[in-house]
């Protein structure tokens, strides 16, 4: 293996994709797993004339536990590819949209892990530059600020930015090429960030200065100075901000930061069948069994009840034979629901607590597809004791 | 990637056609590039690109821009190397040719002659270049 691209090449495809989960021109991200091996990765495409390879190297040797690590970094022919690990859980973009503005206690344990990440990025002179409510996540282990794909490394030398990259609302003025970006454009979209989730409203959008002035006036002044339009009246450092945030916010910070009950809207719309036999593949063998025993005394009950819809006596009323079958169905129902929450526990997140995407999928697809099933078999039972009189008794 | 259509069979149909639209609709056929095909046959064989581009005994950044649809129309030479690193059999490697705009390996002439005996005798490409360099005929790969 003496050619980089070839051998670069062979480590891109030892990688297969699961899903796509972006594709802008800047690139495209990709969840991958590797062959063998049940993890999920998340990787991504930098086209290469806005790829970083030095902010790279730099993040490589980053271990923070509100990071990504990096598992690789390796530059292609046209293009310069990053593997790190996935984080599993749902953006502050998602948690805000489904419930509203966050609880104060909340936004606090967020922000005190995004603090904590981005510091560990400047510590090593790489800025951010993304910080926005779509990439940061919140996991079970807290909050990880994802994306670091347009990430650089501050150039004192330059003047300005070369490219303008960034999301509108959240990136700091500079961004737009006005002057050079360093920790404190962070500062400002960390600002931007808890003004977000204190609000539920994205700066850019009407009503944000109104709901910024319902804040607390210790809070909105420590906003403020987070998102001056002159880098130098902002905070130095994402430290200076969270501190200044700790005296402004008196109520306890909450450690994990997960909302305690499930949240409806969360729950993805669209599930597909090849993302369900994935999360059967990453699953390990105890867990398979469990829910194949599981399956398994389900369609037991259901062929019980399937069997015992003949013991109506068939000169009974009609209504009796109706309400006794509406009543099985209803038993059945409840307990395949139980059965179907209990597999879920099994898989690892429950609805009971916010449902991880995997354990989603099961609910959205195994839940309908049971249910369908045992009210077809009473309905085909129903249909056949009318038709053909009463199963035989044993 | 589906059954390939014949050529003959297409031939009569559109020699059998009242106009070209006619021809377009009926026929199914659609533009193809090359690109395309290539990572079709990738597809449908099961195979990893660096291995193609191994075999195929081409540099690492050609191969990678034959795949990734940079090069469009290489060399004949280039399309046959793919074509053995591909494994692929006579007919897809003639329709590999004729989707680079290449002309089709011809029995008549003796170097093709050779290289088709190796494509139907399963050889790989450094097999073949050997049969070259053995019959002094000019080989896929140039040597150093």
């Amino acid at each position: 293996m003496d050619d980089p691209v070839l051998a670069a090449l062979e480590r891109d495809e030892a990688y297969t994709v699961v899903k796509v989960l972006a594709e802008k021109p800047s690139g495209v991200t990709e969840l991958v797993q590797r062959t063998g091996d049940t993890a999920f990765y998340v990787r991504k495409r930098i086209s290469a004339e806005i790829a970083n390879p030095d902010a790279w190297a730099q993040l490589a040797a980053i271990d923070n536990p509100h990071l990504p690590r990096v598992i690789e970094a390796y530059a292609l022919p046209d293009a310069f590819a990053t593997v790190c690990t996935y984080v599993e859980g749902f953006s502050v973009a998602q948690l805000v949209s489904a419930r509203g503005a966050l609880d104060a206690a909340q936004a606090h344990a967020i922000l005190t892990d995004v603090c904590d990440a981005a510091d560990a990025l400047h510590a090593r002179g790489v800025i951010h530059r993304d910080i926005t409510p779509t990439n940061v996540i919140v996991a079970s282990d807290g909050a990880h600020l994802i994306d670091l794909g347009i990430a650089r490394v501050g150039d004192a030398s330059a003047r300005h930015d070369t490219t303008t990259l960034g999301t509108w609302g959240f990136a700091a003025p500079e961004q737009y090429g006005f002057a050079q970006t360093d920790a404190r454009s962070d500062v400002y979209s960390i600002g931007c960030l808890a003004a977000y989730m204190l609000t539920g409203i994205r700066p850019h959008e009407a009503g944000f200065e109104a709901a910024l002035r319902s804040l607390p006036a210790a809070i909105r002044s420590c906003i403020e100075k987070a998102c001056s339009f002159e880098p130098s009246a902002r905070y130095g450092s994402a430290r200076e901000l969270l501190e200044a945030f700790h005296e402004a916010d008196t109520v306890p910070v909450r450690r994990g930061g997960l909302p305690a009950r499930p949240v409806r809207a969360l729950i993805p719309s669209r599930v597909s069948l090849s993302e369900i036999s994935i999360a059967w593949r990453s699953a390990g063998v105890l867990k398979k069994a469990a829910v194949l025993f599981l399956l398994l005394i389900d369609a037991l009950f259901a062929w019980g009840m399937y069997s015992s819809v003949g013991d109506i006596n068939a000169a009974a009323p009609l209504g009796w034979v109706v309400a006794d079958i509406l009543m099985k169905v209803a038993l059945a129902t409840c307990i395949a629901w139980a059965l179907i929450d209990a597999l879920l526990a099994f898989l690892g997140a429950g609805p009971y607590r916010v449902a991880s995407r995997r354990a989603v999928l099961w609910r959205k697809r195994v839940v309908p597809v049971a249910v369908i099933t045992i009210a077809a078999l009473f309905t085909i039972s129903f249909v056949a004791t009318a038709l053909f009189g009463p199963a035989p008794q044993r | 990637m589906g059954e390939e259509r014949l050529t003959d069979e297409l031939l009569e149909q559109l020699l059998a056609s009242a106009s070209p639209e006619a021809y377009l609709a009926q026929s199914g056929i659609a533009d193809r590039s090359f690109t395309d095909y290539l990572n079709a046959l990738l597809d449908e064989k099961g195979l990893k690109r660096s291995v193609v581009i191994r075999d195929a005994g081409l540099d690492a950044t050609y191969g990678y821009d034959c795949f990734s649809g940079k090069r469009v129309n290489p060399s004949r030479d280039y399309v046959i190397q793919l074509a053995l690193g591909l494994r692929c059999t006579l007919l897809e490697t003639q329709r590999l040719l004729r989707y680079a705009r290449r002309s089709p390996l011809w029995p008549k002439i003796p170097r093709d002659a050779i290289i088709i005996f190796g494509i139907e005798h399963g050889r790989t490409r450094s097999q073949v270049d050997d049969d070259l360099f053995r019959l002094r005929r000019e080989t896929l790969v140039k040597a150093e």
